[in-house]
């Protein structure tokens, strides 16, 4: 609700000439510790500000935060690995809600930084100090030197001990020039030339007015909402560089890679990429998504398990992110019975995809059960102020008209089979599927040398 | 200047229009609504919620345990609840609760206290219900065979192989918790012997089940957003059904205080450390008994107080030092635990632990840190009490401890540093010391 004129202050006049003393006895002043109202406004710097109350059992908990794009998409290759350091820099500085029994909580995530505090209602202005603040945070040289080089000492020890898990393959293949895939190889030599004039640099073309989000939620009274506001609105920072992003190019996928890796089995992870999903392709795509993940639960994929003696379950994951999501379908099965595990699974996709007509099966069970799921989930995940908080920037960051709850369950409720065969017909066609088998190459070639284009990759 | 009059001018629209339409999401707490049905079923209703969602945790007292075997009954009955009855028609199995809690976007499950089996359901409350008809089904038909029973048992000893090799604290618990309690249930690990999980027949496991079927003894918790008179209506149908079971009089076993063991315990265990351990306890009192907000906040503070500060200091980057506690209906337990990569020079350690917890009474409490540590834990309280399902399970585990009410909020609020000083001169005495324990590498 973005307010403005007309009928609206009309109406406040009235209000006002209808209840002159609609603050009653209070002091002057006092009308400030009156509870908010939902309302969102972009401001003149181009931050937006998303107000929600939401007062649960008579929680006096707020929670302020923030959500900007200095995520590993603003990194150029020379910059792998600057936005870990912001976070970590940001992460580091701050202990001034301590005593307030709360703490600064910087996250970073592939396309933005999030930072977020909850606190007693009281200490509110605090609180949006602390987050806000990451906005005009300033470090000296030798900080950022200092974290830098803790940063390389983690990267080292943690990535050579490490080999990249099911998802971080997936990335590395479907988005391999872009920050998603990039090993901590590369990071390491991007941290190595890294100066504090290159690092300000970035900061200051990530750390922008009208890339920022700030979400409030829980008991907030209009004082709360206008401390926040003061604190953001004179954020002029000096122009900067355009920012980079949208690095993501096209890139050609090879339908079969073989990652090798010594014993007897072999994970098999069948992946799809979606390029800039749409907001309102998301439900439906995790209905879809559901649906698959049900039928290889509890019915199809367990047959699939039981009868090739699978020790681990097929699951399926949806990964949604602006950018660059895609769709994982993960199986671990002894190295002699991949192919026909893999056959198994490409034809309980099939099942799922039959063409563009009446022959598209989904149930009215498997429709309602998704959207239940859908709804059930959305609510438990709004259920705190800090969970509230969190999605409304997760629901800002993905291009949602609104971070409403209601507006979202009414977007759930709206799905039908007509809009999933749609989201199917576009996304989840087998045919446009890649294979990523990890696990020894001699077998994996014999046995998938005849299904397509093979190679054999060691990331 | 312009800025500011723009500034007002919103924050006046903002709070006409608040006033006007009172759009916010706003629902007041009520305190806790308690009745009991015709069959001696206690309910305790706690309303509040930001979401259509209820969460109900039944609470079944374990009866009397004088053996080894009651234990492990108790954990395999855990199990079996969920492993189907004659009245779902055919049966219901893993895989159809499964398939219930995804049909109602809920989530369903039990555990074990050594105190009582909690049994909880979190659904829409407009499948309140249902809710409530599978958890009278699940003890009114509960099947127990040869096959469940085998099942149950391979689940039940792989999750305690797993435990044995859990954390290094959960594995000096499991070792010790046996040789502290002289005089109470707790002296039995708490699903019974790998032994007596292998070797216990159906029939003691039938009894238990018939001994813990009895709404009589039982609590059911429900919070979320519900109308209490909605509750009591579908639960006279429901869980109100069942029958009470006859009170057995030689089985109110009388507890004593019993007298502390006071042991010193020198343990290896069977895991590869690479660390040393060191664990101090004392005795607590049943829960009911005395003022667990007192607990709660010495304890916070003591984690954070200069003491332990120093201790870790002392022990060097990769160590650990920890202050705990658990509350329970015939006696709990606090604990400091310190972790510490092994060097000779660090001094004793346990005698430190100890220290720092018997000289606890005579400490100047630093009002800063007793300040922060109180909001800490009301930030952890409310931050919990607005989650449904959280709030319920935490609720329930202080019920089975023998906490009917929720006062914690409004204790915190009022306690002093000399409230701390006496609940230390009341707790952690040498008096009340139950063990001090090393692990050797």
């Amino acid at each position: 609700m973005r307010i403005t004129r007309s009928f609206s202050i009309g109406l406040i006049l009235l209000s006002l000439l209808v209840f002159p003393n609609c603050g009653g006895e209070e002091e002057p002043g006092e009308e400030l510790n009156a509870e908010a109202s939902a309302s969102e406004l972009v401001l003149d710097n181009g931050l937006k500000l998303i107000v929600r109350p939401q007062q649960t059992a008579g929680s006096p908990l707020v929670t302020v935060a923030l959500r900007t794009k200095a995520g590993l998409d603003q990194e150029t290759p020379r910059e792998v690995g600057y936005s870990a350091l912001l976070a970590r820099l940001l992460a580091a500085v701050d202990h001034s809600l301590e005593p307030l029994g709360s703490a600064r909580i910087v996250e970073l995530v592939p396309d933005g930084l999030i930072v977020s505090a909850t606190v007693l209602a009281e200490d509110t202005p605090a609180a949006a100090a602390a987050v806000t603040g990451v906005l005009k945070a300033e470090f000296t040289e030798n900080e950022i030197l200092a974290e830098r080089d803790r940063l390389a000492a983690a990267l080292v020890a943690l990535g050579s001990a490490l080999q990249p898990s099911g998802e971080e393959l997936v990335d590395r293949f479907l988005f391999p020039r872009s920050p998603y895939g990039v090993g901590y190889e590369e990071k390491l030599d991007s941290l190595h030339n890294l100066t504090a004039e290159s690092f300000r640099r970035f900061a200051a073309r990530c750390l922008r007015p009208e890339r920022t989000v700030v979400a409030a939620t829980g008991a907030l009274t209009i004082g709360h909402v206008a401390g926040l506001r003061d604190m953001v609105e004179d954020w002029q920072p000096p122009a900067a560089e355009e920012p980079f992003g949208e690095w993501l190019g096209s890139v050609r996928i090879v339908p079969i890679r073989i990652v090798p890796r010594s014993g007897n089995e072999v994970s098999l992870l069948l992946a799809r990429r979606f390029d800039d999903p749409e907001a309102d392709s998301l439900y439906p795509a995790l209905a879809v998504n559901f649906i698959i993940n049900g039928r290889s639960t509890y019915s199809r994929f367990v047959a699939v398990q039981i009868q090739s003696g699978l020790e681990m379950p097929v699951t399926s994951a949806l990964k949604l992110r602006p950018g660059g999501s895609f769709q994982l379908i993960n199986a671990v099965t002894p190295a002699t019975k991949a192919t026909e595990v893999l056959q198994n699974i490409r034809a309980v996709l099939e099942s799922l995809y039959q063409g563009p007509d009446e022959s598209f099966k989904i149930l009215e069970q498997e429709l309602s059960d998704a959207k239940n799921s859908l709804r059930g989930g959305l609510l438990r995940r709004t259920e705190t102020s800090e969970a509230l908080a969190r999605f409304i920037l997760w629901s800002e960051s993905n291009g949602f008209d609104s971070p409403d709850v209601n507006d979202h369950l009414a977007m759930i409720e709206s799905l039908d089979k007509e809009r999933l065969l749609q989201e199917v017909q576009e996304h989840f066609n087998p045919s446009l599927y890649i294979l990523i088998a990890v696990g020894p190459e001699n077998i994996l070639r014999q046995q998938f040398s005849s299904l397509g284009e093979v190679e054999v990759v060691n990331p | 200047m312009e800025g500011n009059l723009r500034n007002r001018f919103f924050f006046i629209l903002l709070f006409t229009v608040a006033l006007t339409f009172a759009t916010a999401i706003a629902v007041s707490a009520e305190d806790d609504v308690s009745f009991s049905l015709d069959n001696g079923l206690r309910v305790i209703v706690s309303r509040g919620a930001s979401i259509p969602f209820a969460s109900v945790v039944l609470v079944c007292p374990l009866p009397p345990i004088t053996a080894d075997a009651d234990r492990a009954a108790a954990a395999l009955l855990n199990r079996l609840l969920w492993s189907g009855g004659e009245g779902f028609g055919t049966s219901v199995s893993d895989y159809e609760y499964g398939m219930i809690a995804m049909r109602f976007n809920g989530s369903i499950g039990s555990q074990l206290t050594p105190d009582a089996l909690l049994v909880h359901y979190t659904m829409p409350s407009r499948h309140l219900d249902s809710i409530f008809r599978y958890m009278a089904m699940q003890w009114t038909s509960l099947r127990i065979d040869a096959e469940r029973l085998e099942t149950a048992r391979r689940k039940v000893a792989a999750e305690e192989e797993a435990a044995a090799t859990s954390s290094v604290l959960r594995q000096i618990m499991r070792e010790i918790e046996p040789r502290l309690w002289s005089d109470l249930d707790y002296r039995f690990r708490s699903s019974g012997s790998m032994q007596m999980l292998k070797a216990i027949s159906e029939d003691e496991v039938r009894a238990l089940h018939q001994d813990m079927q009895n709404p009589a003894a039982w609590t059911l918790f429900i919070c979320g957003d519900v109308q209490t008179a909605t509750v009591r209506a579908i639960l006279d149908e429901t869980l109100g059904t069942i029958a009470v079971a006859a009170p057995d009089a030689s089985e109110q076993a009388e507890h004593s205080a019993g007298e502390n063991p006071q042991l010193g315990i020198r343990l290896q265990l069977p895991a590869d450390l690479s660390q040393r351990h060191a664990l101090v306890s004392y005795r607590l009192p049943p829960a009911r008994e005395f003022d667990t907000a007192e607990l709660l906040l010495l304890a916070r503070y003591l984690n954070n107080s200069p003491g332990v500060k120093a201790l870790r200091t002392g022990l060097g980057d990769n160590s650990l030092v920890n202050v705990g506690f658990d509350l329970r209906d015939k006696a709990g337990i606090i604990y400091f635990y310190a972790a510490w990569d092994d060097d000779p020079t660090k001094g004793d350690v346990v005698a430190r632990l100890a220290g720092i917890a018997e000289n606890a009474a005579g400490m100047d409490f630093d009002g800063e840190i007793l300040e922060s540590t109180r909001k800490a834990l009301l930030i952890d309280y409310w931050t919990r009490r607005q989650a449904t399902q959280p709030y319920a399970l935490w609720r329930a585990g202080r019920i089975a401890a023998g906490l009917l009410e929720d006062d914690l909020a409004a204790r915190l609020q009022s306690i002093d540093g000399n409230g701390l000083k006496a609940a230390a001169a009341q707790l952690l005495t040498s008096d009340n010391r139950l063990n001090l324990v090393t692990v050797e590498k």
